[in-house]
């Protein structure tokens, strides 16, 4: 209850009265369960929470194997009713029977924005909105269902589910938290499997057992699931370290296949549950002969002999390799043995054939962390292990055509089994063990987990059923009919519809164990239509008494976007969305979907952070959504959303709408997706025009977005920031080979000349580059006009010479000697000479414009270099063209390149002296304009590939970006109905 | 047109009415359903105001903590707990009867190493305390020195994780979230669980070390810097001025409005608008709680603020003293991010100067807080995620030792002068009154009025309790 008041109120007491008078009747809608799983810390230890604990010692009962989820799987008759949706014949049976009406469906706006997110996980355009609110064909709905069940972007998002579920991540965690180069191709697998829509049977086979299946060699990428498990690269208690990783196999196989709470019984029986720490043993048993392995997935394909010969002599090369190396029998010949307590030793020199199965287990743990040093060998094997090596070596080298293609991955394999308890299935689920068979897919291999997996996707297996279909209905309606996925027993609550649920399950198996048909079923529902929102009148008044939280399915919730949808949402609105699909993590500045951005364990992306993006720390079966300040301080104040406002504001300008009513509504439709109330565009239309007298008001700060007053000028200068994407301006078609009419850019002879302030030094080794053409990658030809972290003032300079018909490379970095502070207003100008060969040398000139009486610095630098450095990349200011980390921080203006090197009197004088030479030059005022070539040459700046020149009401600009970054903040973009 | 005219203008459906008003609907002879509501409004209350104050299990001594993290291990045997035998079998290997056990660099069977410090007795109570502590000896009557402490943690990931969060693995909710979950926050205007480090470095884990783990990530704690602002993004974006983003504000709040009035039944978003309002007086009140130049100059001298070796440990104790002021439930400050006191060699150099740095701050804290009626709310705690081995490592360091070594409590409750438990003669196991990492975050939560067992959060339908089921609250600590 609320606590700023004591007292109830007398509608409070009535309602009290009238149910005692009723005779105090339960309806059992809101358990001490649902109290906890809603946060509330129980607070009177008299008060029963959940279920009752079990008596001891634990007896497994037939009553237990009754427990809803156990029982055997039978198909239950659809209930009697109108409708000719099986699912809806169920809800609609369910809602009548408690007396309760169901809303009216959702319009059709809302409709598609919904089914985008939970099919695709991002919003449709406003275009496709549109669209489908104007097709009158009643088949639109299923239509556009069928089409984004096959879009590519559904198994992306439905990988992105499952990976929650295989606590996926692409780094160890602990404390080194290393980077894991290979996680990605089990998360590329989970994709393709979704994609090719892979009946669940075989996606479960290929995750816990695909190194035991023999009819695809790359089907061992799956078991990538078995290796999400954090490891620890120090850890010497070799042991724990095994039994951690093969808990977390098992109890992550429980969690996400039979929904059983495992963890408990590794330690005692199941406190409620009917569980048996014996359970658990026999269950990890399965596990326990598997081995990590790195050395690569090989692709399916016959060997030819060359092939054939490698895979022999490299193989021999290092089993002889590998038997040096375990007769080594000085303990200084494992790097980093030294460390390990003595029984690890021990078992590290001991010859491999006196290991146990569980000994070398340990002895290939530990060696993940030892490295071999042959000197230590004696004389005579050291000499034969150099020769291995060498012999080794120069046969990768020169049959390196040959060898056979693989695929890097983490993945598991086996070696002996270890003795000790026999694998067994739970007690409650039957006990006994499926029939185990070692095989020889790729190695001999026990079977075991093959026996596990195919046990758990039999026809027969009641469980994983519904455990399936349990996680498909939560993935489109946003909790599970049974509510905690992961968890099927006393803990977790029991289903709402278990007749549907059941249904369900059964259609699954029955259909192939195929996920688009039962998704397509349970999408095509009414159930899945129905609005958020019950209108005030008396029997939705009722529904919303009797089941507040609509788990009869009576109307559905708002959802808060997950951390990837308000990521990718964003990202989409502004038009920035690499949708390149599949392989190696990119660091979350790249727009590309969050599903490709690196989860590192210990080092999480703010964003999804905030979000409540799952920690990969265990399966993870239903996501936290909280509403936190910091949220609302990332999204209000944080760069990365106010980057997206700025670039779906220039994307909105450029369609140069005219009145601020027509970009209002454009930007309402492009971040919430449905046609505006007019009443809404009016609002946003006001807040345009009251926004921008504001900046009028606020004028020190309104235009730093992208110009602001240049100190000691009048007028103002483009403004660079690091932070933002859109920062650089470069001119199009200024490469170097260009000739348009208007005469090339310089590829030997140039001067530049501009005015700017420095806000900050770049990181060490980092350049801050005023202006710049080509000098990107690596050895990229071109120029570049940059500050060091020192603040010294420097042009680099790359590209060829003709020496006859071979091009010589050359360079030079030549430093003027000369200094910049911060924030400091400088006059520059730089004039280059290459062509004179009796006078290669470069002018520097830098005046200090906050001191009229400081006179110009000059410095005149001889140099070599003495080819052209022409380059097909762009003239740029602020940056240099594809190379992050060159921006300049703080102001640029009065920029002018001429096409010659201009004498010391021709520098920084009025723009016009230096007559046809100037190639452009700009000014970024408002009159004539931010990006226009003020040289009249027409080489108007674009900014971030896009067109500036038409941003020419600047505050008008401005206001859109407030105006779009408000929408990407409200509760509009973030929840879906 | 004003706000609240535009606000109506822009609804899509008639305007909110109450969620108070279901009961008065539902009550009109339907006892049950009304029963329902009600229930229903506590669970919403709890979903929508998740850090609203709550009331204890048991009467509560303290209503704050402070956790001065020690990172990478201080020494016990060169601080608390002084080994004569250790001196007399110096450059020995370590003698069978005292067991063997592992280390991370695999000292077990490397010579002891002595100590080179000057002992003696301090306060009414006569605890020992090292020559490297000068300051502390001035408050040792209000310190419970706890020297029979054990951890799981054998690595510092391992052994940092576990003093946080109680388990080696990664993956629960830090002490600090669990106490932000199980009595809310005092504080209108800053977050209820903050977190002060020293220099660069990043603490063993990173922030996972105060992440809400399972839980809600509302309870994780708040990272507040040195630099300006002291709270990430807690400033407006460079170029948008006070009137602009007081004006995109109000915008914002005025379409969630409407928002959340269309869909009234949905109480998050009305804790979005709550969230945003919230974030705003954050903008205020955080930067003052930074502010120092309030504090006098005889404050600032007492926590070394003017001297450079303790000037950053100072300033972080005076912070977390002005946080708990403010209502601040769970401050966690770490000394020596990265690992700074992981002495594997040359011990005497790191540690002297490691030592100097913290002795004169942490021992004023303890004292300022006394002098302003604060300590016996504010329970105090000292240490690292481990001690440190009597065996000598490259001659002149010590290893990681979880097997025993020493933190102390001071304030909340805890009765002062008093010491518990014992290590072995040389230091390198406790012998006796054993306070595992469950005991010592039991006896914590204790102070604070919540009883370890019953402190429950659901995670995938599961109870999870703070301290795994494990450990107890010590009672000379903090009774029975």
């Amino acid at each position: 209850m609320p606590p700023d008041r004591d007292r109830l109120s007398d509608g409070e007491i009535a309602a009290l009265e009238a149910w005692v008078a009723d005779g105090l009747p339960w309806t059992g809608s809101v358990s001490a369960a649902d109290l906890l799983a809603a946060g509330l810390p129980p607070r009177d230890a008299a008060a029963p929470v959940g279920p009752r604990l079990r008596p001891r010692p634990m007896v497994v009962t037939e009553e237990d194997r009754g427990w809803w989820a156990y029982r055997s799987l039978v198909r239950p008759a659809v209930p009697e009713g109108e409708s000719r949706h099986p699912i809806d014949r169920f809800v609609d049976a369910r809602l009548a029977a408690e007396g309760l009406v169901a809303v009216p469906e959702a319009d059709r706006a809302t409709l598609i924005r919904r089914l985008f997110f939970t099919t695709v996980g991002v919003p449709p355009s406003a275009e496709e909105v549109r669209a489908f609110v104007a097709d009158t064909d009643p088949a639109a709905w299923e239509r556009l269902i069928d089409r984004l069940l096959a879009d590519p972007r559904h198994a992306e998002h439905l990988a992105r589910h499952w990976l929650d579920l295989a606590r996926y991540a692409d780094s160890d965690g602990f404390r080194q938290d290393a980077f894991r180069p290979h996680a990605w191709r089990y998360r590329d697998w989970v994709v393709a499997a979704f994609q090719a829509d892979l009946p669940f049977d075989r996606f479960v086979i290929a995750q816990l057992a695909g190194d035991e299946l023999s009819d695809d060699a790359r089907g061992a990428i799956a078991t990538g699931f078995l290796r999400q498990t954090p490891y620890e690269y120090n850890q010497i208690d070799v042991p724990k370290q095994w039994t951690d990783i093969l808990d977390d196999a098992t109890e992550t196989t429980a969690d996400v296949f039979l929904a059983m709470g495992l963890g408990c019984a590794r330690c005692h029986d199941h406190k409620y549950d009917p569980i048996l720490k014996a359970d658990h043993e026999r269950l990890r048993a399965f596990f326990t002969a598997i081995e990590w392995r790195d050395d690569g997935v090989p692709e399916p394909q016959v060997l030819s002999p060359g092939q054939q010969t490698w895979v022999d002599t490299v193989g021999r090369i290092h089993r002889e390799l590998a038997t040096l190396r375990a007769s080594a029998r000085d303990e200084g010949a494992w790097g980093g043995l030294q460390r390990f307590p003595p029984p690890i030793k021990r078992l590290v020199m001991l010859p491999a054939a006196e290991r146990t199965a569980l000994e070398e287990q340990w002895v290939r743990l530990a060696a993940r962390q030892l490295t071999f040093q042959p000197e230590k060998l004696p004389e005579a094997d050291r000499l034969v292990y150099e020769r291995l090596t060498a012999e080794l070596a120069a046969f990768e080298k020169e049959h390196a055509a040959d060898r056979p293609p693989s695929t890097p991955a983490a993945v598991v394999a086996e070696g002996g089994v270890p003795e000790g308890i026999a694998p067994g299935l739970p007690e409650v689920l039957g006990g006994g063990c499926p029939p185990i068979e070692p095989v020889a897919a790729h190695g001999p291999s026990s079977g075991r987990r093959l026996a596990l997996a195919r046990w758990i996707a039999a026809p027969a297996n009641p469980l994983a059923p519904r455990v399936l279909a349990n996680r498909l209905w939560q993935w489109h309606f946003g909790e599970g009919l049974a509510t905690e996925a992961n968890d099927f027993g006393l803990l977790g609550a029991p289903p709402s519809h278990p007749q549907l649920l059941d249904w369900l399950a059964a259609d699954l198996v029955e259909g192939g164990y195929t996920v688009r048909r039962i998704e397509r079923l349970i999408l095509t529902s009414s159930a899945f239509r129905r609005a958020t929102h019950a209108p005030e009148s008396p029997p939705f008044t009722l529904a919303a008494a009797r089941d507040p939280q609509a788990r009869l399915l009576w109307r559905r919730h708002a959802r808060r976007l997950d951390a990837e949808q308000v990521r990718d949402a964003a990202l989409v609105a502004s038009g920035e969305l690499d949708a390149t699909p599949a392989g190696p993590p990119v660091p979350a500045a790249k727009p590309r979907r969050a599903l490709y951005v690196s989860v590192l364990r210990n080092t999480r992306d703010p964003l999804l952070d905030a979000f409540d993006f799952p920690d990969a720390a265990a399966s993870c079966s239903r996501r936290n959504t909280t509403t936190t300040p910091s949220q609302a301080l990332l999204l209000l104040n944080g760069e990365w959303l106010l980057a997206r406002a700025r670039a779906l504001a220039l994307r909105i300008d450029r369609q140069g709408l005219g009145d601020d009513r027509s970009r209002a509504a454009e930007a309402l439709r492009t971040v919430i997706g449905r046609e505006p109330s007019v009443e809404t565009i009016d609002a946003c239309t006001e807040f345009l025009g009251l926004q921008r007298s504001r900046l009028d008001a606020d004028a020190s700060t309104f235009s730093v977005a992208l110009s602001e007053p240049m100190p000691q000028r009048e007028g103002l200068a483009a403004t660079i920031d690091p932070a933002r994407p859109d920062a650089l301006l470069t001119v199009p078609g200024s490469a170097s080979g260009a000739k348009p009419e208007a005469g090339p850019f310089p590829a030997n002879d140039f001067t530049f000349e501009a005015s700017v302030v420095l806000r900050s030094f770049p990181a060490e080794g980092r350049p801050r580059t005023i202006a710049s053409q080509g000098f990107g990658r690596d050895d990229a030809p071109g120029w570049s006009l940059d500050v060091d972290a020192a603040g010294r003032l420097g042009l680099k300079v790359r590209g060829a010479r003709k020496d006859g018909e071979t091009k010589i490379p050359v360079r030079a970095e030549i430093d003027a000697g000369l200094r910049l502070a911060l924030e400091r207003p400088y006059a520059i100008a730089v004039a280059v000479r290459v062509v004179d060969a009796g006078d290669r040398r470069v002018d520097f000139q830098i005046r200090d414009l906050s001191d009229n009486d400081a006179a110009a610095r000059l410095a005149t630098v001889a140099h070599g270099f003495d080819g052209s450095h022409a380059t097909s990349q762009l003239f740029a200011i602020g940056g240099r063209s594809g190379c992050e980390d060159s921006s300049w921080d703080g102001l640029i203006d009065e920029v002018r390149l001429s096409r010659r090197a201009l004498q010391r009197a021709e520098l920084l004088q009025e723009q016009g002296s230096a007559g046809d030479a100037v190639v452009a030059a700009w000014t970024f005022e408002e009159t004539p304009g931010f990006a226009v070539d003020t040289a009249g040459r027409g080489r108007d700046l674009v900014r971030g590939g896009l067109q500036v020149a038409p941003v020419k009401d600047l505050r008008g600009y401005e206001a859109l970006v407030d105006l779009c970054h408000v929408l990407l903040n409200s509760s509009d973009f973030l929840y879906v109905d | 047109m004003s706000s609240l005219a535009r606000h109506h203008r822009l609804l899509h459906h008639a305007p909110a009415t109450s969620r108070r008003d279901w009961l008065a609907r539902a009550g009109s002879g339907f006892g049950a359903l009304a029963l329902a509501a009600l229930e229903h409004e506590a669970a919403l209350a709890a979903t929508s105001a998740p850090l609203a104050p709550k009331s204890p299990h048991a009467a509560a001594r303290a209503t704050s903590v402070i956790f001065l993290f020690m990172e990478g291990g201080p020494s016990h045997l060169d601080t608390f707990d002084p080994k004569p035998l250790l001196r007399r079998l110096a450059g020995q290997p370590l003698p069978e009867s005292f067991g063997r056990v592992i280390t991370p660099m695999g000292e077990g069977e490397s010579p002891l190493l002595a100590d080179r410090r000057t002992w003696a007795r301090h306060g009414r109570c006569g605890a020992w305390v090292s020559d490297w502590l000068p300051h502390t000896t001035g408050i040792v009557d209000d310190l419970a020195i706890l020297r029979s402490c054990v951890s799981d943690g054998l690595n510092h990931s391992g052994g940092v994780c576990q003093m946080n969060t109680g388990s080696v693995l990664g993956g629960r909710p830090s002490l600090g979230a669990w106490t932000t979950y199980g009595l809310g926050s005092e504080s209108r205007d800053l977050p209820a669980f903050v977190v002060l480090q020293d220099g660069d470095g990043q603490v063993v884990n990173g922030p996972r070390n105060w992440a809400a783990g399972f839980m809600p990530a509302v309870y994780q704690g708040t990272r507040l810097g040195t630099g300006t602002p002291p709270i990430a993004n807690l400033t407006a974006p460079r170029g948008v001025g006070p009137a602009r983003q007081a004006a995109k504000l109000a915008f914002l709040t005025e379409l969630n409005r409407a928002r959340a009035a269309a869909t009234p039944e949905q109480t998050e978003l009305e804790a979005r608008i709550q969230s945003y309002e919230l974030a705003y007086r954050m903008q205020a009140a955080a930067p003052l709680a930074v502010d120092l130049s309030a504090e006098t100059a005889e404050t600032r001298r007492l926590y070394g603020l003017d001297e450079s070796a303790t000037a950053v440990c100072g300033r972080n104790c005076l912070l977390a003293r002005r946080l708990v002021e403010r209502g601040v439930r769970f401050v966690q400050v770490y000394h020596g991010a990265g690992s700074k006191w992981d002495a594997h060699a040359g011990i005497e150099k790191n540690h002297a100067e490691l030592c100097r740095q913290v002795d004169q701050p942490v021992a004023a804290l303890v004292r300022d807080l006394k002098r302003r009626g604060l300590l016996d709310s504010t329970l105090v705690v000292w240490g690292g995620e481990f001690g440190r081995t009597p065996m000598s490592e490259k001659g002149d360091g010590r290893d990681h030792n979880p097997y025993g070594f020493t933190m102390w409590m001071a304030g909340g409750g805890v009765p002062g002068g008093i010491e518990i438990g014992a290590t072995d003669d040389v230091g390198l196991h406790q012998i006796a009154d054993r306070l595992h990492v469950h005991d010592i975050h039991a006896t914590i939560l204790r102070a604070l009025g919540l009883d370890h067992l019953r402190l429950e959060f659901a995670s995938q339908g599961r109870p999870e309790r703070p301290t795994l089921n494990e450990g107890r609250p010590h009672p000379r600590l903090v009774g029975r």
